[in-house]
């Protein structure tokens, strides 16, 4: 493979996409998208809600309380007394969503393997059952990455005001984070057949097979514009849907693997189609099942869990890469499920690209000489 | 004959049952335009595509300014340039940026794309998208690209297919002002008269053979009938004669008709290619 050649493949195909006006129409939708999702999240998640921690240990659980709420401010408690007062039914202080008192070497516990009992208190007002359920998960979760056996950790809740109030205070900022990882993943589904069919439809290969550029040089040059083109674009995104907290390591591992997936995929449907509008619509039906994967990943999926739908999601590859995308951003660190999400993310992209290798080799020939 | 630039030995390609090319041979000597002429489907493509190492060849062997063409070997590659019978270009792409890419490919100087450019009489156009241009054009700009990495030997299939007569004409003589550069061309056409016109030496090839081989002139004076177009004076004004001029019989009645003094006029007439073509093929040429 010679690089000055896969560079001026690549440079003529980037050139040729920022021309082509429908493939530029494809760049702004999820970026376009994503703007609509963060304002629509914006105001369906209200103001500010306050939480209120008494943690002299400093203990990291209690970032897993900021992390499900989408704007949330934590306020430190001067005693564990003082957080079940301000959630007592005669407090007139200012108002929390939520109050939790913690031990002093909670952490040290959990790692030596014992079991302790939390009291997570929650005002109806401000939170909405399925965050609070997705709390209690992320905390069990949270000891469960100290320690095992099971349950290392119970929670029980003490809730004030028990009819809900008008705002919806449900996670949205970490549902559009997953459809709009996913929807930015429709550039390397559709740019990488569409340049390598181009090709084809053009009889453009011809030429390129006179020159010095081997198969091999053209497909990389290719695969390159369009994995850049589609990182570029997955890192603005994530970037909108302010996706860069919590592991920010797990979450640009996560849209790496979401971009190396999208571009397989692309890769396999340029090699498969001998048409433009064959891998078009094809691509566009696959664009459809895999955002099905992230609309049941974070709060709305633990909300519709055990749902059949819910269930078939799982059957998706993105499930798995938008899931681990957002457990790294709401610090869910190192669970299980997280592994499962990393292991099953790396293996779908790595069968999509043995896939496309096998399937472009069968053809490289016939590339050639049609 | 000057050494071969291209030679091509009992070539044969088969797609499936279908013998496409069977065993043509021929060679081509450095400065000469030769041309592959046939109909549609008679292996002209094919030929080229084997010449080209596009195409593997089931039998035989291709060389090319002194290189087996066994694959696409790049240092072969830097030797030919070829000009599609498609107007394979990148649309969106200026007619200069068309051209960068192929520099870039090759590692020529970028400056290269401007002076293959103004060789081809689109100067003016360098930044138009080689989709704006007319069909005319862009088969200048295809040359143009071919001609790049100055080639020692240019390969043109059908270079004026779907070319209005304007624009055909102005092709055919950017070929000739190659060949007086020196430049060997194997053309591919199944225009008759073009050939005729462009080519030192040119061979038939019908289903995947080739039928006849030489010069336009060679083969009209070898496969055509010369005949003498001969206005005769009868007593109620004149009738048009043809005679042939190989024919024992021809040669007396003309001797009498001399006698007589009835000759009005007497042309001699060649053989067309297209005659010719008849005669070694059975068939017109499409």
């Amino acid at each position: 493979m010679k690089t000055r050649i896969v560079l001026a493949i690549a440079r003529k195909d980037a050139l040729d996409l920022w021309l082509n006006k429908g493939a530029m129409v494809g760049l702004i939708v999820p970026i376009f998208l994503s703007l609509v999702w963060l304002f629509i999240g914006a105001a369906l998640a209200g103001g500010n809600s306050k939480i209120l921690v008494y943690n002299p240990g400093d203990s990291s659980i209690a970032t897993v309380l900021s992390a499900g709420q989408s704007k949330s401010q934590l306020v430190e408690a001067g005693s564990e007394a003082d957080v079940a007062r301000a959630f007592s039914s005669g407090w007139r202080g200012p108002s929390y969503a939520l109050g939790l008192a913690l031990p002093k070497n909670l952490d040290a516990s959990l790692a030596a393997g014992n079991a302790l009992f939390l009291r997570l208190y929650v005002d109806r007002k401000q939170v909405a059952r399925p965050i609070e359920s997705s709390i209690v998960a992320s905390m069990q979760a949270y000891g469960r990455a100290l320690a095992s056996p099971e349950p290392p950790l119970r929670v029980e809740t003490t809730v004030l005001n028990e009819k809900p109030g008008k705002a919806l205070d449900f996670d949205v900022s970490r549902l559009y984070l997953a459809l709009s990882l996913l929807i930015s993943l429709m550039v390397g589904t559709t740019f990488m057949p569409q340049i390598l069919i181009e090709e084809k439809e053009r009889k453009t290969l011809r030429m390129l097979m006179v020159s010095p550029a081997s198969y091999g040089d053209i497909l990389a040059g290719k695969v390159l514009v369009v994995f850049i083109y589609q990182l570029v674009l997955t890192g603005i995104v994530i970037g909108i849907q302010q996706g860069y907290t919590g592991q920010v390591a797990g979450v640009v591992l996560f849209a790496f693997l979401a971009c190396l997936f999208s571009v397989s995929l692309g890769l396999l449907l340029g090699a498969a189609f001998d048409t433009v509008a064959a891998a078009s619509a094809v691509g566009g039906t696959l664009i459809f099942l895999y955002m099905l994967g992230g609309v049941f990943v974070g709060p709305l999926g633990e909300l519709l869990g055990g749902s059949p739908l819910s269930t078939l999601s799982r059957l998706i590859p993105t499930y798995y890469l938008a899931d681990g995308l957002v457990r790294a951003a709401r610090s869910a660190d190192a669970s299980r499920e997280f592994l499962i999400d990393l292991g099953l993310s790396l293996a779908s992209v790595l069968a999509l690209l043995a896939a496309s290798f096998l399937v472009l080799r069968r053809r490289a020939g016939a590339a050639a000489s049609s | 004959m000057a050494s071969l630039a291209i030679e091509a030995e009992g070539l044969v390609r088969r797609f499936g049952k279908r013998t496409a090319v069977d065993g043509i041979s021929f060679g081509v000597g450095q400065g000469e335009i030769f041309g592959l002429l046939g109909p549609n489907g008679a292996g002209k493509t094919t030929s080229l595509r084997l010449l080209t190492g596009l195409l593997r060849a089931d039998a035989g062997r291709a060389r090319v300014a002194g290189r087996e063409i066994t694959a696409s070997d790049p240092s072969t590659i830097a030797k030919f340039g070829v000009v599609f019978e498609e107007q394979n270009l990148y649309d969106r792409l200026s007619a200069r940026e068309n051209l960068r890419f192929n520099c870039r490919l090759f590692d020529l100087p970028l400056s290269r794309a401007d002076e293959a450019l103004a060789l081809v009489g689109l100067a003016d156009r360098a930044k138009s998208p080689a989709g704006s241009l007319s069909t005319g054009m862009r088969q200048r700009l295809l040359i143009a690209r071919a001609l790049l990495h100055r080639p020692e030997v240019l390969f043109l299939d059908e270079p004026t297919r779907g070319l209005d007569p304007i624009a055909a004409r102005e092709i055919r003589t950017l070929v000739e002002e190659l060949r007086r550069e020196g430049a060997t061309i194997l053309l591919t056409t199944h225009l008759l008269d073009e050939a005729d016109q462009l080519c030192g030496r040119l061979a038939f090839i019908v289903d995947g053979r080739i039928v006849a081989e030489g010069s336009p002139r060679e083969l009209k004076l070898a496969h055509g009938r010369r005949v003498l177009s001969v206005l005769v004076a009868e007593e109620e004004g004149e009738r048009a004669l043809e005679l042939g001029m190989d024919d024992a019989a021809s040669a007396q009645a003309l001797s009498g008709l001399f006698a007589d003094g009835r000759i009005r006029s007497i042309h001699s007439q060649e053989a067309s290619l297209e005659e010719v073509f008849v005669e070694m093929a059975g068939r017109r040429p499409d």
